[in-house]
């Protein structure tokens, strides 16, 4: 229960990111786990836990996805606009108003990104190391740098305009 | 970095970030660092950016995240029934878990998992799990640890207008068998609950196992008849404008022979829940 108090959020933010709603991340949040459970009692390999759960979350995920790809397009839409209780407290009115803009610019560059690397990059942002973001996604630690690499190369170039 | 002439590409800046370049590379990147301005600032900017990033998917997504003591419960409740069947399970040497063939401490391992899970269950407040020979009279209300209530964005014209939800869809046969395997009603009988939503589709409750529960049909006062006539009443009182939508969901959610008395004032059904299935508004109680 550790791990999934440690895990949940961090995992449901990474569903909400593929396109997928609350309602169905909760539940392949849920199975993850579960699945997770019966893995170390069949006592499967025990390291590098928290990308073992991104990758079962990550298939469910996908499945999931091309199964609905209406719910899909209603999440993205609802992307379009940041929530305004989230805007920065310290900043004034047209400081907030700038960062909202620059964090949807960049959040639209990243949704234009293929799957993988859109992957990478939101696993990155919940704090997984390089190994485990490997890990998740069935691929070297080299591609993930390039990923990465690749992804932030997009962003800078959309940030300079 | 062999060459200090050359500069760190941006994949080994990150790596080395990371702390896994002496993994990849074959050389630390480290010295060349030290000695190179122009990659130390390029990776201030890599690093930069990607923190920039995890700022705005937070943000993006927090506000998106359901409570988490409702999944926790769920995800606990899920845990004791998988560890209370392990004995079925391994006799039955079920495809998803063979044990047979595994070392003796991952048995010790999964004996002690179990035992502790089993524990926790068994330690639920009173009002939490119960055991599989639970009563119908048991399930009048929901565990709400089990079953918090979920919903789903709906619009005034879904629930009132021309796109308004006549009946609701179907409860996929699957996860009717959930609901009952969480309430411990195993084997599953469909003859005697309902498994019913807790905050009704046509007040945009949503079809999810945190929604749902099995209620029993008859043999208890406050049956599924008798809350099928308060969430007829509700609709009609948010669609007349005398209750709002979130009020009628909370009251659903917290606790619905509560709501059933506030909305019809009556301490009791007004009649015997099974009569108001087919005619939810003959005998109504005045309005307040």
């Amino acid at each position: 229960m550790e791990l999934f108090e440690e895990l949940r959020n961090r995992l449901l933010r990474y569903l909400l990111a593929l396109g997928l709603s609350a309602h169905d991340g909760e539940e392949i949040v849920q199975e993850s786990f579960l699945l997770l459970f019966q893995h170390l009692r069949q006592g499967k390999p025990r390291q590098n836990l928290r990308g073992w759960v991104f990758r079962v979350a990550r298939n469910l995920a996908l499945k999931q996805r091309a199964a609905n790809q209406l719910q899909l397009q209603q999440v993205v839409e609802f992307d379009e606009g940041l929530p305004e209780q989230h805007a920065d407290r310290n900043a004034n009115p047209e400081e907030q108003l700038q960062n909202r803009r620059r964090q949807r610019r960049l959040l639209a560059v990243v949704r234009a990104l293929p799957e993988r690397d859109q992957s990478c990059l939101a696993m990155r942002a919940e704090g997984l190391r390089y190994r485990e973001i490997a890990e998740a996604l069935g691929i070297s630690l080299g591609s993930v740098a390039a990923s990465l690499a690749r992804s932030l190369g997009r962003l800078s170039r959309a940030d300079g305009g | 970095m062999k060459n200090e002439h050359l500069h760190a590409t941006d994949e080994q800046l990150l790596l080395h970030s990371d702390r896994e370049s002496r993994t990849v590379l074959r050389d630390d990147i480290q010295p060349h660092l030290e000695s190179c301005s122009r990659c130390r600032a390029r990776l201030k900017t890599l690093e930069a950016t990607l923190d920039e990033f995890a700022g705005a998917h937070r943000e993006n997504w927090d506000g998106e995240l359901p409570p988490a003591s409702g999944p926790h419960s769920l995800l606990k409740a899920q845990l004791a029934e998988l560890a209370s069947r392990e004995p079925a399970m391994r006799s039955s040497r079920s495809s998803w878990i063979v044990l047979a063939g595994q070392p003796r401490a991952v048995f010790a391992g999964a004996a002690i998992a179990a035992c502790l899970l089993l524990a926790m269950w068994l330690h639920q407040p009173a009002n939490s799990l119960r055991p599989a020979s639970a009563s119908l009279e048991r399930w009048e209300e929901p565990n709400l640890q089990l079953t918090p209530g979920a919903t789903v964005p709906i619009t005034p014209n879904e629930v009132c207008g021309e796109a308004a939800t006549k009946s609701a869809a179907a409860i996929p046969v699957s996860l009717k068998r959930k609901v009952f395997e969480l309430y411990g009603v195993t084997p599953p009988q469909p003859d005697a609950y309902e498994v019913d939503y807790l905050i009704t589709p046509e007040l945009g409750g949503a079809t999810d196992i945190r929604n749902l529960w099995p209620e029993p049909y008859q043999d208890t006062v406050w049956n599924a008849h008798v809350k099928d006539q308060l969430e007829d009443r509700l609709h009609q009182m948010v669609c007349r404008g005398d209750v709002d939508l979130a009020t009628a969901q909370r009251d659903l959610s917290t606790d619905w022979i509560a709501a059933y008395r506030k909305y019809f004032h009556a301490e009791r059904p007004i009649a015997d829940g099974s009569s108001f299935r087919f005619s939810p508004f003959k005998n109504l109680a005045p309005r307040a």
